[in-house]
């Protein structure tokens, strides 16, 4: 047996390693570490945006208004964030029917509590785990105070990004569409139905359909809708298209969707109440 | 370990793997995946097996868990299957040259990104990566010695 240079018996080495397997397998299998990560990750958010609103932005606007920039820079902010808005409440009159009609009229007014859209900004969202890796999350915190249960519809001025998982009273998860885990019941014109999962792969989603089972009338570039099943995604919403269509088998192919909404495209979200 | 060493090496290491995240957000296009942190665990623990132990391994690996919001116990698994396997080899390592000794820390990154890969990117996996990555280890690891040398310069490591 070979000789060890450390001091400490083999058992602690072997056993240090057995245990930390066991960690992983039981995160893995179970999810069973998902409150200590959501614990650490929420903790981190927190001190980040304090330090950030209360020591890094006041120091550089001190530091700023001495160049005399803060305002335009202020200014320039608050209008990109208007341009959002609109942009979200163009999405929403362009699908007002599909989502709900009184959504319109009441996403002005950002002080109602019983707003239908309610907006929100990104605090954290990991753009290399988004572009390397199957998990495509992103944090958000809501612009008004309000609670933000799981499942509900998060979009952008693109279209439907994903939905929401709540993590504490004011911060929840977005899990986006291409995420590994996601699912989403979509529908083409032709009234091919089918539960599309996300891909992994930035703004893809895939889904595999049985031949056997019935006429499936679906080609290349064709618009795909969000079929409404499931309750939680709005019927009738362009998700987007086909991108290509791969031969599993002589009786299965994998239809793969290219989105439409990219959510590196703005950092300002509404989520549909 | 005193808990100062501790301390500043759980420092040195969370930057470590923020620059790799920093890095890999560039090379991702490029198939190569940087694994500076994992180089840099290899070089103390060949350097000082008595101080970076498996309980060290494991408490870097718990935190760049939780750092990089991954499956809870992965860096931790492989950072102690690391320090056990040179710990083992330990005399047999110490009679390589540099090249050899290169070539090993290659290999176990090679085998660190394969595995990290078929849980992270489970749908999308690439032998090339793995591939690359043997590579792009093989030229980091000229460098990790000196850096290693210059931060740990003041510890007694």
């Amino acid at each position: 047996m070979a000789r060890l240079p450390d001091k400490s018996s083999r058992f602690v080495l072997i056993a240090t390693f057995i245990i930390c397997s066991s960690f992983l397998f039981i995160d893995f299998r179970f999810g069973a570490f998902k409150p200590v990560q959501n614990f650490y990750n929420s903790s981190s958010i927190f001190i980040r945006v304090l330090s950030t609103e209360y020591v890094a932005r006041p120091l550089y606007r001190s530091l700023s208004s001495i160049w005399d920039t803060r305002r335009a820079m202020e200014e320039n902010q608050s209008l990109k964030e208007e341009l959002n808005k609109q942009l979200i409440e163009n999405f929403i009159i362009s699908n007002k029917e599909i989502l709900n009609t009184n959504i319109f009229l009441e996403v002005i007014n950002f002080e109602n509590i019983d707003l239908k859209l309610l907006p929100a900004k990104v605090v954290s969202f990991d753009v290399n785990q988004y572009r390397c890796c199957d998990k495509h999350r992103m944090f958000l915190l809501p612009e008004v105070s309000s609670d933000v249960d799981s499942f509900k519809v998060v979009i952008n001025p693109e279209g439907i990004i994903g939905q929401t998982i709540k993590v504490n009273k004011s911060l929840f998860e977005v899990i986006l569409l291409s995420d590994k885990s996601h699912k989403i019941p979509i529908q083409n014109e032709n009234e091919f139905y089918c539960e599309a999962s996300g891909l992994g792969i930035p703004k893809k989603i895939f889904c595999d359909v049985d031949l056997t089972i019935g006429e499936s009338y679906f080609e290349l570039d064709q618009m795909i809708f969000s079929s409404g099943l499931g309750g939680i995604f709005p019927k009738g919403i362009e998700i987007g298209s086909i991108y290509e269509i791969q031969d599993l088998s002589p009786k299965e192919v994998r239809i793969i969707i290219k989105l439409n909404a990219d959510p590196l495209a703005s950092n300002y979200f509404g989520v549909i109440q | 370990m005193k808990l100062s060493e501790l301390l500043f090496l759980t420092v040195i290491f969370i930057l470590l793997s923020s620059i790799d995240s920093q890095l890999n957000f560039f090379l991702t296009g490029f198939l190569i995946v940087s694994n500076i942190t994992y180089l840099f665990l290899c070089y103390l623990c060949f350097r000082n097996p008595q101080k970076i132990n498996s309980l060290f391994g494991a408490y870097i690996g718990f935190i760049i868990d939780l750092h990089q919001n991954v499956f809870f116990g992965l860096h931790a698994s492989l950072f102690t299957l690391t320090i056990l396997l040179i710990n083992y080899n330990y005399f047999r390592l110490r009679m390589f040259s540099t090249l050899q000794t290169t070539l090993v820390f290659s290999f176990f990154t090679a085998f660190f990104v394969g595995f990290k890969s078929i849980l992270l990117t489970t749908m999308n996996f690439q032998y090339l990566v793995v591939f690359l990555s043997f590579f792009s280890a093989f030229i980091a690891y000229l460098f990790v010695p000196s850096l290693g040398k210059l931060l740990i310069k003041r510890t007694k490591l």
